[in-house]
């Protein structure tokens, strides 16, 4: 093997920077020379690498795609850039699923894999279907490694509106995709269970129920995000039952989920409040109008469940958190306070 | 006559150690083959059963599996957990070849090993324990080959290694 050689490979200096460690480790070493020639500015800002079979190498920095030459710089020249083999993408997904396919049927089923570092890969190719159901993905003809970037302490600046006197507000993260509701929802979690010295709060037992390993990003069993010290993690549970497992058997004072929407989520959340736990969710949509199109979600607000809501926007910049109502009253609580601290709340 | 006896007793020991070198081959071949199976054994039930990652599941085997192929699953987990980038059937293939010398294997053997690495790893459940079906029959079939031929040359070696030496005795002194 012609690369054993390259024992030093680990040596080099960019390959100690964590954040692309466990981003190169999922990539064959073609990829990885290219990968370590870029410069530090662009990979500091990348949020996607895109694997197609015959297609460019791309990356995506700040909602921009950018193309990979063969010489590992950023070009925008398609002629130039390099091409993704099938083989490539072959050997990448075998390093993604540490050549074991076998033990990662669910996740493949669901349609991602979840990296070492929290990173989530998309796989694309042909499904196999068994009684209707998806079976497998063979052929995999396209991969899309996410880099997840844990912001610690964007929520620093709410989470004086979301707890009073000691105790939590059932809160409603609203925000289209791609606005860092869940980077929020996980930071959010994160000081909930820690405690925080203001405002003045000890920590809460937080039950997770992590339907898409996106929230703690679950490696092995291990969480690769800081989620906090008293935080129970169900990974891949479905939302209504993990809800009412955790009821029954972890005690917590909050239970977090992402995205809900169904009526058994509803349904599970109802339980939960009548148990006396409190709640934080998020939920898709642009604004409270939005959001009571949908039945569902309409009877909780109608009920009053949320004490606060939570609009999130990526103008000017992803994660600026627009405004947080009063849920029952409807009352804004504060809009303007936090424009001038966006970008501290941002980065 | 004293030194002719010496002489004579030395080719025949020698002659004989030779014979016995040769028929070991066979039985170790033999003693290897059961040894794999066993090895495969217990990988299945790392993949299928446990669902460990591969990595950990070859570590666990080369640990358990009898010292003369120990090396070859310890090498694929040395390689694929040092996430050098490499796939599975390039790994297994070098592990094999590194260390298809140091055993009594033949070249028929070795191509059922290489053929299994192509699959390995890369497939759901259904198909692992398809491709571990195939290398426990071919497993099965080089036993009973090279347990055929065990009985046939263990003792036709030795005998021969015996007599070779006796004929240069006669012959020769």
């Amino acid at each position: 093997m012609e690369g054993l050689k390259d024992k030093n490979f680990k040596n080099k200096d960019c390959y100690q920077n964590c954040l692309k460690k466990d981003i190169l480790e999922a990539l064959p070493l073609n990829l990885r020379e290219l990968f370590i020639h870029l410069p530090s500015e662009q990979t500091k800002d990348m949020e996607e690498i895109r694997l197609r079979v015959n297609k460019p190498l791309m990356i995506s920095c700040r909602n921009r795609e950018y193309f990979i030459s063969n010489k590992g710089k950023i070009v925008t020249n398609l002629s130039e850039s390099y091409m993704i083999t099938k083989l490539d993408i072959e050997k990448a997904y075998q390093l993604i699923t540490d050549y074991s396919i076998y033990a990662l049927e669910e996740e493949i089923r669901s349609g991602f894999i979840t990296l070492k570092g929290g990173h989530r890969v998309g796989i694309c190719g042909t499904t196999v279907l068994e009684r209707h159901e998806i079976k497998t993905i063979k052929n995999i003809s396209g991969l899309n490694i996410r880099i997840s970037k844990e912001k610690l302490g964007v929520s620093n600046k709410v989470m004086q509106y979301l707890v009073e006197e000691g105790t939590f507000q059932n809160t409603l993260i609203v925000s289209p995709p791609q606005c860092g509701k869940t980077t929020l929802l996980r930071d959010i979690i994160r000081n909930l269970s820690n405690g925080m010295k203001k405002p003045n709060f000890l920590g809460f037992k937080v039950g997770v129920v992590d339907e898409r390993s996106e929230i703690c990003g679950m490696y092995q069993g291990i969480p690769q995000n800081d989620v906090g010290i008293k935080t129970d993690i169900l990974n891949a549970c479905p939302k209504a039952e993990g809800m009412m497992m955790l009821i029954r058997s972890m005690s917590p004072q909050i239970i977090a989920t992402d995205e809900i929407g169904k009526a058994e989520d509803v349904y599970a959340m109802e339980e939960a409040l009548n148990a006396g736990i409190k709640l934080i969710t998020t939920v898709h949509g642009r604004n409270l109008e939005e959001i009571k199109r949908r039945k569902n979600l309409n009877d909780l607000l109608k009920q009053g469940v949320f004490d606060r809501i939570i609009i999130l926007s990526n103008d000017p910049k992803v994660g600026t958190i627009k405004q947080i109502f009063h849920g029952k009253t409807n009352k804004i609580i504060t809009a303007d306070p936090l424009q001038d601290r966006r970008n501290e709340i941002v980065c | 006559m004293f030194a002719k006896t010496i002489f004579s007793i030395i080719i025949i020991l020698s002659t004989a150690t030779i014979g016995y070198v040769f028929a070991y081959g066979y039985v170790q071949r033999l003693h290897q083959l059961k040894n794999l199976y066993l090895s495969f054994q217990l990988l299945e039930t790392e993949i299928i059963y446990a669902s460990n990652p591969l990595p950990i599941a070859m570590k666990k085997v080369g640990e358990r599996s009898h010292k003369t192929i120990r090396k070859i699953f310890t090498d694929v987990y040395d390689i694929l957990h040092s996430k050098m980038g490499y796939s599975i059937e390039e790994v297994w293939n070098t592990a094999i070849n590194n260390h298809f010398k140091q055993t009594s294997l033949n070249m028929e053997d070795k191509e059922i090993l290489l053929d299994f690495g192509k699959s390995l790893g890369f497939a759901d459940k259904e198909n692992q324990i398809k491709n571990f079906k195939l290398i426990y029959l071919q497993l099965e079939k080089q036993q009973q080959i090279a347990e055929g031929l065990r009985m046939k040359n263990e003792k036709m070696c030795k005998s021969l290694g015996i007599l070779v030496g006796i004929g240069i005795v006669i012959v020769f002194i």
